[in-house]
């Protein structure tokens, strides 16, 4: 029985890079609205599960289907406006400015000859306002802070203005005040446009603060999944990520606090 | 947008008309002896050098796009080396056909270009973009491969093919007179529909600025505009050498530049570029044949100019982390 409001749906993934297998068996659904934070050591499939979404890497079994759709069929212009992507390396050739790189996010609803319209110029805007990075449009892209262009970036993927978003560790590199700035934008975003949210983080602490639902992956596997303060806890973290640590609850929020215990 | 393509139009019109002109006669007192000589050898010689210049420099904007590499240029990496000892070769075997004003020189060479640029990606592609160092190297292994082809090629043949072949190493524009006009014809025709082809793929070569993942899931057919781009390139520098010889840098130079002037995205660069590179090769063209009382072949200066900027860039971008 399908659920209406199902956006994305996997179905018994399995993927391997040679003879090593990356992710094994994975199912899981995300409704629509959903904020979904993925976290897992390293090597545990995380990245590769944003790419098995978009078709980057074909899954060798199972399936992958967004809003009712089986991926494998849609062509990459028409997954580009179901889905954006965040990815972990945002290095640009050439000197493009801010504008550029984000009108390039209106590429899926082009053919190849049109020019930008307005209501691409319109969508680039309001994506820019959004991040805070409309005062750098004419700034070259290899001449903002890291900070800045990772708002660049999502800036990008929201101009796509696709209903999910896939981020790819959109905080690595970044200064505590800008992680918590992007992730209070994403909020938003969930909130105000409904847009469902997948979030790769190395982060447990950002993640169990802002995200609805947590992805626990080990070695390709769901270790663990479901609603944050289930998910974070003491025993299932040392277990996936084989580290003692102490998890603590904010008093606000409840949002659990996760603090690694250096071993003697 | 318009604007510059106009203008950059009318300046290749104007440089054309300047250059077919100029060479050591008064254009004040043309007699009907020197009109006929500037139709017959000075128009289809400036029309040969555009129709070069503008397949080099599209040919160059495309690769630097494709392999995200901003010193890609075909002369660089061993294509137009490819085209030349596809034409070296072809002349080595006595192939000898036309098929639609194309020869079979044509034929050979585009073989040949499309054969190293096969080649060189599949040995200088990194996951993301081509690093400089491998990229150079394998074009320098390959030009070494073809040169060796070419000599062996050249040792095997008498001597009136071996001057013929001797042509194809200058890098000249002189023997473009001895081209049949439908040869020309065709080569022009070829240049200006690839170069138009080239325009439908520009939104993806500039998706590919990002990385080819990321072009491809912000909807970019990332292998079909790659095995397009490949197909057009092999064929432009199949023409341009077949027509002129290996010249060396126009595809370095001219994007270089122009990007600096209208910016690098390829939906303006690319035209900028076919319009820029035949500009840059009529003068060149100029130069090398009223410089001196001798005529240079245009190889020569485009290797004078564009050796010290090819310096000049590594030592820039040596400085710079990303390389």
């Amino acid at each position: 029985m399908q659920n209406v409001s199902e956006i994305i749906r996997l179905k018994d993934i399995s993927f391997a890079y040679g003879a090593q297998p990356v992710l094994d068996d994975i199912s899981m659904s995300i409704d629509e609205g959903g904020f979904v934070g993925v976290v897992g050591p390293n090597g545990s499939g995380k990245t590769t599960l944003i790419k098995a979404l978009t078709k980057v890497v074909r899954p060798h079994r199972g399936a992958v289907e967004i809003l009712g759709k089986e991926i494998s069929r849609l062509s990459n212009r028409e997954l580009a406006r179901a889905v954006s992507v965040v990815p972990q390396d945002t290095g640009v050739m050439f000197a493009y400015t801010v504008a550029e790189i984000v009108l390039m996010g209106r590429s899926p609803y082009h053919g190849a000859l049109s020019f930008d319209n307005e209501e691409d110029l319109a969508a680039a805007r309001s994506a820019m306002e959004t991040m805070d990075v409309a005062h750098l449009g004419e700034r070259l892209i290899s001449e903002i802070s890291g900070g800045e262009r990772q708002r660049v970036i999502i800036a990008r993927a929201l101009a796509q203005d696709t209903p999910i978003m896939l981020l790819d560790e959109p905080t690595a590199f970044l200064d505590l005040k800008h992680q918590v700035g992007i992730y209070g934008v994403l909020r938003r975003l969930n909130r105000e446009k409904s847009m469902t949210i997948v979030v790769v983080s190395h982060s447990l602490s950002l993640a169990a603060q802002f995200c609805k639902r947590i992805v626990m992956l080990k070695d390709g596997r769901v270790a663990a999944d479901g609603p944050v303060r289930g998910v974070m806890t003491k025993e299932n973290i040392e277990r996936v990520f084989e580290v003692g640590v102490s998890v603590d609850y904010d008093e606000k929020t409840s949002a659990p606090l996760i603090f690694p215990i250096p071993q003697e | 947008m318009i604007i510059t393509l106009v203008v950059f139009a009318a300046l290749l019109a104007a440089t054309m008309t300047v250059c077919t002109m100029i060479c050591s006669v008064n254009v004040f007192s043309l007699n009907t002896e020197i009109a006929d000589d500037i139709l017959d050898i000075r128009l289809p010689r400036v029309a040969i050098a555009a129709a070069v210049g503008a397949a080099l420099a599209c040919c160059g904007a495309v690769f630097q796009g494709l392999l995200r590499n901003p010193l890609a240029d075909p002369f660089i990496l061993g294509v137009s080396g490819g085209g030349a000892a596809g034409a070296v070769a072809a002349i080595a075997l006595g192939i000898d056909f036309a098929f639609f004003g194309f020869s079979g020189l044509t034929v050979s060479a585009f073989a040949g270009a499309l054969a190293a640029l096969l080649l060189l990606l599949a040995f200088a592609r990194g996951r993301s973009g081509t690093s400089t160092h491998t990229l150079i190297l394998t074009g320098v292994v390959l030009n070494a491969i073809f040169s060796a082809i070419i000599l062996f090629a050249m040792s095997m043949m008498n001597n009136q093919n071996v001057s013929e072949a001797y042509r194809w190493m200058m890098g000249s524009l002189k023997q473009a007179i001895d081209h049949d006009s439908p040869q020309i014809v065709a080569g022009c025709v070829v240049v200006a529909i690839c170069c138009a082809a080239l325009l439908a793929f520009a939104r993806n070569l500039n998706l590919l600025a990002l990385g080819e993942e990321t072009a491809a899931q912000m909807g970019a057919g990332v292998e079909r505009t790659k095995l397009a781009l490949l197909i057009l390139c092999a064929l432009l520098t199949a023409v341009a050498v077949s027509l002129a010889g290996p010249i060396g840098f126009v595809g370095l130079i001219v994007p270089h530049i122009l990007r600096i002037i209208v910016g690098p995205d390829h939906r303006i660069l690319i035209p900028s570029a076919f319009f820029g590179g035949a500009i840059f090769l009529v003068v060149a063209d100029t130069l090398a044949r009223s410089l001196f009382y001798t005529e240079l072949p245009v190889g020569v200066i485009t290797a004078l100019c564009g050796g010290p900027f090819l310096l000049w860039l590594l030592k820039s971008r040596a400085r710079q982390a990303s390389f």
